[in-house]
């Protein structure tokens, strides 16, 4: 069962540090479809 | 489940050049001199194929028109209607001042016929084959019940799976499982939780969605890579494997045939596990960097260089597909592959869970009843006590 939960908890911290490392390499959609001049949030 | 597989790709290698064949030939166009029939637009409206090569490449010649500066001159060689087919079929020349790979599409020709597709035969066959599966499973379960272990338990354990590999398994098993249930609600969503949840419940679901399954699937991706790793070597072919499967792998009686560390139906299932979910991650990875990593225009190249659609029955494969295209081929592979490897893990879920005895054990605590492991893995056994003797007479 500790094999589980770790393999649920380590999906969960990829999941968090891929968006998160995506974001800051500029892979998000708002910084891949728009201009400097249009905010999206 | 082998012998299912085999009946399916059977099917499809003998449908395709069947359907190939059943292809109308071109409607006779001299009423209009040449240009589209009430017979076309109909069979648009209908959603039916039509063949639009008569269209596609009538787009004038820019350079042939009498110069606008000579008497009687006109205003180029490509009239209006010739510049929107341009654009339609994407061969007009289009400068923009957005620098993206898609921008100077302005028009997508095959678009309906993806709409139609995802929301037709992509649904209904995919879910039918899902849904089919499990069907065949409970039936099954009622022929056959739960495999026991025909022997008497011995009380001893065999340390089947180590931890590292028991991780790799739930990642990947917790990942695909996430990522199928929200590839769902991609795919589906908006049909069955608008009527139910409103267009804003739903909108948070489906964003909520699409976050999940984009970043789970690095997790996904990496349990591939770690499940090859660590068993590749116990899955490759074996001599044993053509026993095991000439006898059914003894599912119906018969006995148990010898096997090492996998038997051949958990290598077909590795093995689908493997180019399956790889096949899934490539047009995954497409589609999570849109554009940026087109891959069905070269594929499409190479099987017309192999002659495989040309043996299909199917012509040589456009290679001159619209970024957009690419897309939507991309988003039809990977669900296709998705349900056809969802069908396959749900037959090992079932095994591995309610279908016999002492199986979860392998990969919930990792050892496993040793005449559990007698009965289904005897070669294996066989291997680990010679190991364990080797280390006890050196020792």
């Amino acid at each position: 069962m500790r094999e589980i939960f770790l393999a649920f908890a380590a999906m969960a911290v990829i999941a968090f540090g891929a968006s998160y490392t995506l974001g800051e390499m500029g892979f998000s959609s708002q910084d891949q479809t728009t201009g400097g001049s249009v905010r999206l949030d | 489940m082998l012998r299912l597989f085999s009946v399916f790709l059977l099917a499809m290698f003998f449908a395709l050049p069947a359907y190939a064949q059943e292809a109308e030939p071109a409607p006779d166009r001299s009423a209009t001199g040449g240009a589209q029939t009430l017979e076309d637009i109909m069979r648009r409206q209908q959603g039916l194929e039509v063949d639009n090569s008569f269209r596609s490449s009538n787009t004038g010649n820019p350079t042939g028109g009498a110069s606008p500066t000579d008497q009687l001159g006109t205003l180029g060689g490509a009239s209006d209607p010739d510049l929107w087919r341009g654009l339609r079929f994407d061969s007009a020349d289009i400068t923009t001042q957005i620098q993206h790979p898609a921008a100077t599409v302005l028009i997508q020709d095959t678009g309906m016929w993806w709409l139609q597709f995802r929301e037709g035969p992509l649904t209904k066959y995919g879910f039918g084959l899902v849904l089919g599966t499990m069907a065949l499973l409970v039936l099954f379960y009622l022929i056959r019940g739960r495999i026991r272990i025909d022997g008497e338990k011995t009380g001893r354990k065999i340390l089947r799976f180590k931890s590292i590999e028991r991780f790799a398994h739930w990642l990947l098993a917790g990942s695909f499982i996430l990522l199928g249930l929200t590839g769902v609600i991609s795919l589906l969503g908006r049909n069955f939780l608008i009527p139910a949840l409103g267009p804003e419940g739903f909108s948070t679901i489906a964003i909520g969605a699409k976050w999940v399954h984009n970043n789970v699937s690095w997790a996904f991706m990496l349990a591939i890579v770690m499940i090859f790793v660590l068993w590749v070597v116990h899955n490759l072919p074996h001599r044993s494997d053509i026993n095991w499967l000439l006898k059914g792998g003894g599912i119906f009686g018969g006995g148990h045939p010898p096997a090492r560390k996998f038997n051949a139906g958990q290598k077909f299932i590795f093995w689908s596990v493997i180019i399956l979910g790889g096949s899934i991650s490539a047009s995954g990875l497409s589609l999570l960097f849109p554009f940026e990593l087109p891959m069905f225009a070269a594929t499409f190249e190479k099987l017309n260089q192999f002659g495989i659609p040309q043996l299909l029955g199917l012509g040589e494969l456009n290679t001159n597909l619209a970024p957009h295209t690419e897309m939507q081929y991309a988003q039809l592979w990977h669900a296709i592959v998705s349900f056809v490897l969802f069908a396959i893990v749900i037959a090992h879920i079932y095994i591995g869970s309610v279908g016999m005895e002492g199986a979860y054990d392998a990969m919930g605590s990792g050892e496993v009843e040793e005449q559990w492991a007698r009965e289904h893995h005897s070669l294996w056994v066989e291997e680990v006590k010679s190991k364990e003797a080797k280390a006890g007479g050196s020792s």
